[in-house]
């Protein structure tokens, strides 16, 4: 088992070296510098030629590419264009709330999608069934910004519960948790009916029934371990994406998130901020697929059993 | 036991997840305290990254900014440029030389006099930051002459200048001690951040919030308002419905046209409306090209309807504009004249199109991918394709149009804006005309008349205000006759706050926190 995550966190390395690349050459293959963007249409072209030089921006992409990796092997990730200050300090400012928001996201998603996913393979065909697929449907195809901004005209214009901005207490998360929840609870649901029903056919779980166990223990001890493994992928990729940052979600609701932050440095042209935030959130997403890896072991003992014999 | 130790991890993952989030921000509107510490919560774009006025770029984010800097002059609710941290000024017969004398007794948010050095300083620093220098091109230098007074020597007289000088963008006065002590961390926190303004900063958070308390000793007396919290709202319609909401007091951005009808009805908001100072335009490329040929630039002058722009790109909220800085009356130096630009014509166009040897013949419009220049972009399109032309309409991302259109000039026509930083004729005048502004400086028609030069740089040195008009309306007679641009449109300006706030209208437009008190 150790040998197989060590082998998960070496192949971490080259793939951030292909997402700097990448992320490096678009910013320096699209049109626009820096420096420009920085100091607006009418300052002279003597004080963007000053600016690119100070940025070290006017070096060629090959030197600044390699100069950006050895760097970071050494541990830093530059500063940012715009405001001077470390990027990784900024990534760091902002990813609280943005992980605030992502957990509280999956969390709600996993707790609605899931119980009415199984819920809907128990009772398969069931009226239950019917409207919880259609409603699934329904929640997966609205526009996330839509369900976010009506929400905001029902909980904070016109009944006065809820914030309708901001990050600043507990309450303030509700309103775009759920707004992010439920497209994610949607296709969970989906998933959990679908593994559900494939697994409540399987033989063993027709002989625990022969054996005359309860239905709850047939359904919840046999069953649900084993049909729970694609949906823990699905919500870990889910979560992962969430973390990106959700940029309209965080416009609609003035969230200061990782999303918005990406989005003002991408406007701006703020190549150290943009390859940082891609460098930090790919980073993430790995360890976050390393982890469900590892969960999907605890879960189901056949692959433990594979990883043991190894 | 091993389903309860998971259980317990589980709740005490889901209330660390919480733990970070639970302080009350003691900030909404609707707190019920009296009158005199209820704190005012606003709403701007963007909270500043940094407070070093003259190392940061600075669009809204000088709003937040500039609460806690003073500058020399300062603008009245009617507009006019009037003393501030300088209790008056001179200006030489030839132009040339402007003299300030301070007032005495002013002190920065730590203690310190500000005197002539820190205001010979600030300018110093103005001059040399690669934001703002471009708008001290015609400054020589400045001296101090006693401790209250200083001298700014021009290269050139430019009677626009002290426009810059009241707009905190260009001119604020920082201290030049502080400045020094902290060195390149200047303003990159709380207590790096002094100024002379009437507000101290007392709490921020870069790009997302500033928490400011009335400055007790402040010149012009305390501010009416005590505290304040100014936070990042984006999304106009967001900072809308916090504004219904009460959750924020006031938004120191434009309403857009659209929402104009929802907020002025709005039972516990005002509105205030005024002649903003952004020019949306039409730019031709003047030097290759098709529009070289005048009679084409003139053909596309027949065909534009500049009120179907209004209505398109402002929901008719503001004013058609005939030349730049034709702004409803409101910009110095305006001679104020009326319907000089072409009438729609489109037989004339049509005829001139046929004389350029262009029918038939495939234009591209380049412009902006936002709202609201593709919808302008669409507009032109079909009054060029009404008057035998073919044309194309190419949306591009606002790096590559500032690079390829505005810096390069590779383009044929297309559609942009100027947000002037002053409202005097010189900036706009000879920053979008003038043979010297060329490129990025603002001339981004590569237009040169060497007329229009002679008359620009007279004006921008004339001294007397009815001479300095005609020089003005000389020079629209070469605009309109060469159609370097199409001028299309003054969006109106606009500003929502709650009822239970009151201000000058003339001052709602400066974004001032000082001008602001409570109605109740």
């Amino acid at each position: 088992m150790s040998k197989y995550i060590v082998k998960r966190v070496l192949i971490v390395f080259p793939t951030l070296l292909a997402i700097i690349f990448i992320v490096f050459g678009i910013m320096s293959l699209t049109p626009g510098d820096p420096a420009r963007m920085m100091l607006g249409q009418q300052a002279s072209p003597e004080a963007v030629a000053r600016v690119n030089h100070e940025l070290g921006f006017d070096r060629p992409f090959i030197i600044r590419y390699g100069d950006y990796v050895v760097k970071l092997l050494e541990g830093d990730m530059g500063n940012s264009y715009r405001t001077g200050r470390p990027v990784f300090n900024e990534i760091i400012s902002r990813l609280p709330t943005t992980a605030k928001l992502a957990s509280a996201a999956i969390l709600l998603a996993v707790m609605i999608g899931v119980p009415l996913g199984i819920l809907s393979a128990v009772k398969q065909y069931s009226l239950y069934d019917i409207t919880g697929t259609a409603a699934a449907m329904l929640m997966a195809s609205i526009p996330g910004f839509w369900f976010g901004l009506m929400a905001i005209l029902l909980f904070a214009l016109k009944l006065g519960w809820l914030p309708s901005n901001g990050s600043d207490t507990w309450v303030h998360y509700i309103l775009p948790a759920i707004t992010l929840a439920i497209p994610v609870s949607a296709s969970l649901l989906r998933l959990t009916r679908t593994t559900m029903l494939e697994t409540i056919r399987q033989d063993y779980v027709r002989t625990a029934r022969a054996k005359g166990q309860t239905e709850k223990k047939v359904i919840f001890h046999h069953a649900l371990k084993n049909a729970l493994l694609p949906v823990v992928t699905v919500a870990g990729l889910e979560f992962g994406g969430l973390l990106g940052g959700v940029v309209t979600i965080e416009t609609v609701f003035s969230i200061n998130g990782v999303g918005t932050l990406i989005i003002d440095a991408i406007r701006m042209k703020d190549v150290p901020q943009v390859t940082g935030c891609a460098i930090f959130l790919a980073f993430l997403f790995m360890m976050v697929m390393l982890i469900v890896d590892i969960l999907y072991a605890y879960i189901d003992p056949r692959i433990r059993a594979r990883y043991q014999k190894v | 036991m091993k389903r309860k130790i998971v259980l317990l991890l589980f709740a005490i993952m889901i209330a660390a997840l919480f733990a970070g989030c639970g302080r009350n921000n003691g900030g909404t509107s609707e707190q019920t305290q009296s009158s005199a510490d209820k704190e005012m919560v606003v709403g701007i774009p963007k909270v500043t990254e940094s407070f070093d006025f003259y190392n940061t770029s600075n669009g809204f984010e000088s709003i937040s900014m500039s609460q806690v800097y003073d500058t020399l002059v300062i603008k009245d609710n009617n507009g006019k440029t009037v003393p501030s941290l300088a209790e008056k000024f001179e200006i030489s017969p030839d132009g040339k030389t402007y003299t300030f004398y301070l007032r005495k007794g002013v002190k920065f948010s730590n203690g310190v006099e500000f005197k002539a050095s820190d205001a010979n300083y600030s300018i110093d620093q103005a001059m040399a930051s690669s934001w703002t220098s471009w708008a001290y091109a015609s400054i020589k230098d400045c001296e101090v002459v006693d401790d209250y007074t200083i001298k700014l020597n021009m290269k050139t007289p430019n009677v626009g200048f002290l426009e810059y000088l009241a707009n905190p963008y260009y001119s604020a006065m920082l201290s030049e001690e502080t400045v020094k002590k902290y060195g390149k961390d200047y303003g990159k926190t709380v207590e790096s951040t002094v100024g002379t303004g009437p507000y101290i900063l007392k709490e921020w958070k870069p790009g997302e919030l500033c928490v400011y308390e009335a400055n007790p000793n402040y010149f012009k007396g305390a501010p009416a308002i005590k505290k304040v919290r100014m936070k990042t709202i984006t999304d106009v319609n967001a900072a809308i419905i916090a504004l219904q909401t009460g959750e924020i007091n006031a938004y120191f951005n434009d309403i857009p046209g659209i929402n104009y009808d929802s907020v002025s009805k709005a039972e516990k908001l005002n509105m205030v409306t005024f002649p903003s100072t952004i020019f949306f335009e039409c730019i031709m490329n003047t030097k290759t090209g098709p529009f070289a040929d005048v009679r084409l630039r003139q053909a596309v002058a027949y065909a534009v309807d500049r009120q179907q722009m209004l209505t398109v790109g402002a929901e008719g909220h503001g004013a058609v504009a005939d030349y730049p800085g034709n702004r409803q009356g409101y910009t110095e130096g305006d001679p104020a004249l009326k319907n000089t630009w072409y009438p729609v014509d489109l037989e004339k166009a049509k005829q001139l199109v046929k004389e350029a040897g262009m029918e038939g013949k495939t234009i591209t419009i380049k412009t902006y991918a936002t709202d609201p220049y593709p919808k302008l972009a669409t507009i032109l399109q079909d009054a060029l394709t009404k008057i035998g032309l073919k044309a194309e309409v190419q949306q591009m991302e606002r790096g590559a149009f500032i690079d390829e259109v505005l810096t390069k000039g590779q383009y044929e026509i297309g559609i942009c804006r100027w947000a002037a930083g002053t409202k005097d004729m010189d900036e706009i005048m000879y920053g979008s005309l003038a043979t010297a502004s060329i490129g990025s400086a603002g001339n981004w028609s590569w237009y040169s008349n060497s007329a229009m030069d002679e008359l620009l740089t007279k004006a921008e040195a004339e001294t007397d205000p009815e001479a300095r008009k005609q020089l003005y309306a000389d020079a629209i007679k070469i605009y309109d006759k060469d159609v370097p641009q199409i001028p299309l449109y003054y969006p109106d300006g606009s500003r929502a706050y709650s009822k239970d706030l009151a201000i000058d209208k003339g001052n709602v437009e400066y974004d001032r926190l000082f001008d602001f008190k409570w109605s109740n």
